[in-house]
């Protein structure tokens, strides 16, 4: 594996991916320096940024882009203002490259990682993958292919976001790592990463074909993030403070989307895990009382309620929670706790869009539960 | 980036595969002047003039993503007065079961509109819709039963936003949701007190 390890290091750093006719991206990644055909492509990728953007799929916060970008900057300097960092409004465990540059950061992804180590990690990966131009690589070895040439330009597509041949993927992981060194950060952290995404994804059994999710592919990457560490002095940066202040909020955001998705495993392994829990804001306690609710299995609705509670003590403030425990009173036919449950909730939410529901249901409740 | 499939084309694929396995009966006709009541197992309804519609009783549904099987039982009218597409109203009876197919989750008894409504958008995300913006989430009485005003949008990879307005119900006969769907900037607006027509005069039988 070292050898291995080493041998590619040597031909992506040192031999310029001398393993195909493609030329590494030249520092600004200046479009006037590809070829036709990877300058079509490049437009195509483009295309695809806008069919992202018209189908409002990405996820516009200035802050928490401008963030990801910093991050990515200090990691690839030479290509500001060329790789350009997106956040998209996906659950999915998942991040990908495509050739023009664009990198999509998924919000589940975003929200699942713990600080900013883990965080460049992944970016500098991604950032690898477009600066060693594989998507044009990719789609060379599909155009060779007479089978797959019916198909180029969907795999270009699929293999940016379910992952490239095992041996582009290690030479991203190569390079990345080396960016990852010179900038400081600590690279067991890399390891920890994947180890705790490829057992969200056992866990969870995604049937995605996505890269972040796909266990054996992310146990390709802790092999060869434990082989790369080995030789390096253990120390660096974790930036967990920056990272939490910077996420926080946007981890409510995505635990609302999993719910929406009916992702409810998805939450409760994000907060079945107390040392997890303490960074996400007191809020989330009421989103995994959702989620036990949704799963409906024997003892969710006690383990629901349990939950509540425990939002109602975290963030007392928090009207949802009061909502939730209104209809939990009312089903349970204790219409007086119902009452005052929704009254609450009207009173911490006069605007809130479900207004017109909870005011019927707390006439319903005031009536003993007929109109 | 892959354009995901979306309801449309699930419906499509559904309404061809209907077609194809003989299930409609009678297929596609044309509304005359006097407009017609339309009457499935479960329901009955007044169309409006100068549509196509077609009936489905106790047809097959076709839910690609669902795991426990590909094919659900529905009572179902739907038109269109250009083309499917352009402006639809769709009227389904799910048993109570399958009332959220994707989902693979029954309508449960003591299910409150709003819970019911949250898990239709839910469904509809895990069908496909992962985008879906909720324009409006309201109650509502339809046909003198407690229920759900669902409005959402969503856009496909050009930009083009299309609406769809949602109403539903749970019933002991079935979990019902009536719905009018089209693009957003002319025919949305254009048709829509078409389906409200249709809405109103929704009737269950029995």
């Amino acid at each position: 594996m070292k050898n291995l390890i080493a041998a590619l290091l040597g031909v992506a750093v040192l031999g310029g991916c001398a393993t195909t006719d493609v030329e590494p991206m030249k520092s600004g990644g200046d479009v006037r320096g590809l070829t036709e055909a990877e300058q079509r492509v490049w437009a195509e990728a483009d295309k695809s940024d806008a069919a992202m953007q018209n189908a409002g799929m990405t996820y516009e916060n200035a802050a928490v882009t401008k963030y990801l970008q910093e991050v990515m900057d200090r990691l690839h300097p030479e290509f500001r203002g060329t790789i350009k960092v997106r956040v998209a409004k996906d659950p999915q465990l998942n991040a990908f490259a495509l050739p023009n540059g664009s990198i999509y950061f998924n919000l589940g992804l975003l929200a699942r990682l713990d600080n900013e180590a883990e965080l460049a990690t992944v970016l500098a990966h991604e950032g690898a993958h477009f600066i060693l131009k594989h998507g044009f690589r990719q789609r060379n070895n599909v155009k060779n292919s007479a089978a797959a040439s019916l198909f180029v330009g969907d795999t270009l597509a699929m293999s940016s976001i379910s992952g490239y041949s095992r041996d582009l993927e290690r030479e991203a992981d190569l390079v990345g790592y080396r960016r990852l060194t010179k900038v400081g950060y600590d690279t067991r952290e890399s390891v920890k990463v994947f180890r705790h995404l490829a057992r969200e994804a056992e866990a969870l059994g995604d049937k995605g074909d996505f890269f972040y999710s796909s266990h054996p592919k992310l146990e390709e990457r802790i092999e060869v993030y434990e082989d790369l560490n080995k030789s390096k002095k253990p120390g660096g940066s974790v930036g967990k403070q920056e990272y939490v202040r910077q996420i926080g909020p946007l981890r409510l955001a995505c635990l609302e989307s999993d719910l929406s998705m009916d992702r409810y495993k998805s939450v409760m392994l994000a907060l079945g895990d107390k040392a997890r829990l303490a960074d996400y804001p007191p809020q989330a306690r009421f989103y995994l009382a959702e989620a036990y609710l949704r799963r409906g299995d024997k003892g969710d609705e006690q383990h629901a309620f349990d939950a509540y509670h425990a939002a109602l003590k975290a963030a007392p403030g928090f009207a949802p929670t009061y909502r939730a425990l209104g209809i939990h009173h009312m089903k349970k036919k204790d219409y007086s706790r119902a009452e005052a449950y929704f009254a609450r909730y009207l009173q911490l939410a006069p605007n809130a869009p479900d207004r017109d529901y909870v005011k019927n249901y707390r006439t319903l409740a005031k009536h003993g539960g007929s109109k | 980036m892959m354009q995901r499939p979306g309801i449309r084309s699930t419906a499509v694929a559904a309404l061809l595969a209907l077609t194809l396995a003989g299930c409609v009966a009678p297929p596609w006709q044309l509304t005359d002047k006097g407009g017609y009541t339309a009457e499935n197992a479960a329901f009955k309804v007044s169309l409006p003039t100068g549509w196509m519609w077609a009936k489905y009783l106790n047809a097959g549904y076709y839910v690609p993503r669902a795991e426990r099987g590909q094919w659900l039982a529905v009572d179902r009218v739907t038109l269109t007065r250009d083309g499917f597409g352009l402006e639809d109203i769709d009227l389904v009876r799910f048993d109570l079961k399958d009332a959220f197919p994707h989902l693979q989750k029954p309508f449960a008894g003591n299910m409150l509109p709003s819970e019911a409504a949250d898990l239709l958008i839910a469904d509809l995300k895990k069908a496909g819709l992962e985008s879906l913006t909720v324009l409006g989430n309201e109650p509502a009485t339809i046909a003198g039963k407690p229920g759900f005003k669902l409005h959402v949008a969503y856009k496909n990879g050009r930009g083009l936003s299309t609406e769809r307005l949602m109403y539903g119900f749970g019933h002991k006969s079935g979990f019902y949701v009536l719905s009018y769907e089209a693009p957003g900037l002319y025919y949305f607006p254009t048709y829509k007190n078409a389906f409200l027509g249709v809405l109103n005069s929704f009737r269950l039988k029995g």
